[in-house]
């Protein structure tokens, strides 16, 4: 049977609109989106709408476009202070907060790292994991102290090589954009989903809310928790946001490591958890909050989900099964 | 000359001058006392306002200030505490006012209006200055202030300078009203009076709320402050610094054959070509000192500092040519979510909560829901149960803002009678106003118990007719005695 989570709620979702559930999807940032919706809200106005956001994110935040605002500050010269756009600054604003709250196990400044090990947009300078000759200068580009932004005069200062990248929260912010802008077309109940990160609002004309099910990492042993079964959660105001290596690893001297930078030693994360899950209102947090859980690992992470009540799963590899602990917040969310 | 007699001719040089230093200051000193010394024994110049929205009341306060860093004694006063007598003897008093749209005088006023306006006093004695608020927009503008003036004069006092008017705020006014302030004082060296500072905070939610409607689009908004935890009070009102969207700077600045340049965001962009074609030409940096900024948006706040975040509820305005309103098209279009806003709240003291234990009845229509809804919720969080809520809208299925809330509030029983008034869902339109009649000995029996009435909502239709339905109600001596003692209070715009 599985186990069901219900957010704690400030009011109760108003009833369906409209009586059926339409949907949309399309491709954006390597992945996949898609939007169901409850109501008479016509697709192809809906459609030009999210897409209009989506475009916004990859304009401003993609490593991957060469045009975008993000490579542009990566390009920009020491000690120029850079106009960004309102959405981007939104963004570098709380993965700023989070690398503070976090003691940079969440780090926004870790563009050349990436780019290093080749889990960027460009391939590794070097094949297997680079020497400390080439690490050492790319840390010291990045450090997200070294960032200085002027939110309300829409800059942000480019210290020098500093490259940042945002992979670790734009598509949460994505989710969250996509969900403002159905919100404002007047569609009270909706589910949005970007490669993972989801977001709903309201109920289905059943009456039902948006269930949604926490993914357990595919080809694994079963789980040895209590009950061992899935979660479905009810998103109604709700995100979740999932950060998982299972896709994508590699080994390296008999360890296997995951795609995951911890940004504190410049190595990726080695791979004891199997993915980290995240339920927060906002999705861009319960993004960047589901990557900084997972570089902090399981022990860390855990106390510090407890100390800011951050309701969090995590799924870690003991002996060869998976092994799950959950945060006081998640487990309050159970009933 | 020997090395100790040079040394002490230059001690005595030295001496010599701080004798002369410390000759010239105490000199100074003197002089100086002896010309305030006058003045010190002349009543304290008095600053009286009367405040429809707080600005009024906040302007008089800033005033007193600033006379005050010039060493001036000063008082200030609700306009509404006043007497004949207290005026006849004030010596010099500055008076700072607002008229409502209605061109009244402001509610606090109303007291003042007819026990001291209604005679003509000998005020022979006495020098004042008026600064009247007022927005231009409406037809009796600064009225009030106005009629303040000319019953002075009739009553024999002496102006210090000419009445200033200030539309919506405007900049120069209030600057003009400064100098005379410097010349009161007798010093032209006043710290500049600033314009409005604005906070930044993050817009983090946007909702439509009544898709569908017949009426405007109306948007609930919620905002966050981005630096420490801002204190405020229900009634309280949030001042906007609007941008323009960056689409209208491209566009404007295309017009004139000039590239992307900044600065332009919060700078108010003429419309009309000849206006633009008369600025063709000018480098950016010069543009850009040409043309005002733009003026500031007010709105109701809708939530408590305990929710963490400051919501609005925000009508979009269309305007005739297409464009939307600058302050609402800014909130409810063109900000995106998670930027920066310019916010500043405003205290509105006279829209501030009853003292608890009195009975609070709340009236309004449409985006006015905010202020109520404010209301309601410090309400609730102080335990005190006996709140009754009148609002109307267009129609039940499209505009109930904030329904689920509010259905709850009556099933916890913080909202012990709600009546609602959608116009359009019946062949007659029936308001608020309607409701309120049909509800005539119900409200009666609350004003009984000490009931306090609050009105947030539209100036035209619903304030006046809200007003006439309660002087119909509870007599029109019973309604004068509730402006008075602070258990009749607007916020209506």
């Amino acid at each position: 049977m599985p186990r069901i989570l219900i957010p704690t709620l400030q009011a109760a979702p108003g009833r369906p609109a409209g009586d059926r559930v339409q949907a949309l999807d399309g491709a954006t940032m390597g992945t996949r989106w898609s939007v169901r919706w409850v109501g008479s809200a016509r697709p192809e106005v809906l459609r030009a709408r999210i897409q209009a956001r989506l475009d916004i994110v990859v304009a401003q935040m993609s490593g991957w476009e060469p045009g975008s605002d993000l490579s542009r500050f990566n390009r920009a010269p020491a000690g120029s202070w850079q106009r960004l756009p309102a959405e981007f600054l939104a963004v570098l604003d709380c993965a700023l907060a989070i690398a503070a709250e976090t003691g940079g196990a969440f780090d926004p400044s870790i563009g050349r790292l990436v780019d290093l090990w080749g889990f960027g947009p460009r391939p590794a300078p070097t094949p297997g994991p680079p020497g400390a000759e080439l690490l050492a200068p790319a840390r010291a580009g990045g450090g997200w102290q070294r960032l200085r932004l002027d939110v309300p005069g829409g800059r942000a200062l480019q210290p020098g090589g500093l490259g940042l990248d945002l992979s670790g929260i734009a598509k949460g912010y994505a989710v969250d954009l996509v969900a403002e802008a159905l919100a404002t077309a007047g569609v009270a109940a909706f589910l949005v989903e970007i490669g993972g990160e989801l977001r709903g609002q309201g109920m289905k004309p059943d009456g039902t809310p948006w269930w949604v099910a926490l993914e357990t990492p595919p080809g694994e042993q079963p789980m040895e928790a209590a009950g061992g079964e899935e979660y479905v959660v009810a998103l109604h105001g709700l995100s979740v946001a999932t950060s998982g290596d299972y896709r994508r690893f590699f080994q390296h001297g008999g360890r296997r490591y995951g795609h995951t930078l911890d940004p504190r030693t410049g190595w990726p994360v080695e791979e004891s958890l199997a993915s980290v899950t995240v339920l927060h209102p906002n999705c861009m947090r319960a993004d960047a909050l589901a990557t900084a859980l997972s570089v902090l690992g399981t022990e860390a992470g855990l106390h510090h989900a407890r100390r800011h009540g951050i309701a969090a799963r995590f799924l870690t590899r003991e002996a060869g099964r998976l092994r799950e602990h959950v945060s006081p917040a998640f487990a309050a969310m159970l009933d | 000359m020997s090395e100790p007699r040079r040394l002490l001719a230059a001690l005595t040089v030295l001496l010599l001058y701080l004798g002369f230093c410390a000759l010239v200051m105490l000199r100074a000193r003197r002089r100086h006392r002896r010309s305030v010394a006058p003045e010190d024994a002349a009543p304290a110049l008095l600053v009286a306002h009367a405040s429809q929205t707080g600005f009024a009341e906040e302007l008089a306060w800033r005033s007193a200030e600033l006379l005050r860093t010039a060493a001036l004694p000063v008082r200030v006063e609700a306009l509404g505490a006043l007497s004949s007598d207290s005026l006849a003897v004030a010596g010099r008093a500055l008076f700072v006012v607002s008229t409502t749209g209605e061109g009244d005088a402001p509610d606090s006023a109303a007291r003042f209006l007819r026990r001291v306006m209604a005679g003509t006093p000998d005020l022979s004695r006495l020098g004042f200055g008026i600064l009247a608020l007022g927005d231009r927009s409406y037809a009796r503008y600064c009225a009030f202030g106005r009629s303040l003036d000319a019953w002075l004069r009739q009553c024999g006092a002496t102006p210090l300078f000419d009445r200033v008017e200030v539309d919506d705020g405007e900049e120069g006014a209030l600057r003009h009203w400064q100098h005379h302030l410097g010349r009161l004082a007798g010093t032209t060296e006043l710290p500049d009076w600033e314009a409005p500072h604005f906070d930044a905070w993050r817009l983090v939610e946007r909702r439509l709320l009544n898709p569908g409607s017949q009426g405007g689009p109306a948007f609930h908004l919620a905002l966050e402050p981005i630096a420490g935890a801002p204190r405020w009070c229900a009634g309280d009102i949030a001042e906007i610094g609007p941008r323009n969207a960056a689409e209208a700077v491209a566009g404007f600045l295309h017009r004139l054959g000039l590239g992307s340049a900044e600065g332009f965001e919060d700078r108010l962009l003429p419309q009309e070509p000849e206006a633009i074609a008369a600025l063709a030409g000018l480098p950016p940096a010069e543009l850009r000192r040409r043309l005002p900024p733009l003026p500031h948006r007010e709105y109701s706040i809708a939530s408590l500092p305990e929710d963490g975040r400051l919501e609005l509820l925000v009508r979009q305005v269309r305007r005739p040519d297409g464009r939307l309103g600058l302050g609402s098209g800014w909130l409810t279009a063109h900000a995106p979510l998670g930027g920066a806003i310019a916010l500043r709240v405003r205290t509105n003291r006279s829209f501030h909560p009853p003292e608890p234990g009195r009975p609070l009845i709340l009236i309004g229509n449409g985006t006015g829901l905010a202020g109520l809804r404010a209301h309601l919720r410090a309400r609730r969080a102080a335990g005190q149960r006996r709140n009754w809520l009148l609002f109307g809208e267009r129609s039940r299925g499209c505009d109930f803002f904030h329904r689920t809330e509010i259905e709850a509030c009556c099933a916890e029983g913080s909202l012990q009678r709600l009546d609602l008034a959608f116009s359009r869902d019946q062949a007659e339109r029936i308001h608020v106003q309607h409701r309120l009649r049909e509800a005539a000995e119900e409200l009666r029996r609350w004003v009984d118990e000490g009931a306090a009435i609050y009105v947030c909502g539209s100036l035209e239709g619903m304030a006046g007719d809200v007003q006439a339905a309660l002087a119909d109600i509870l007599g029109t001596a019973a309604l004068k005695a509730l402006t008075d003692s602070g258990r009749y209070r607007r916020d209506v715009y």
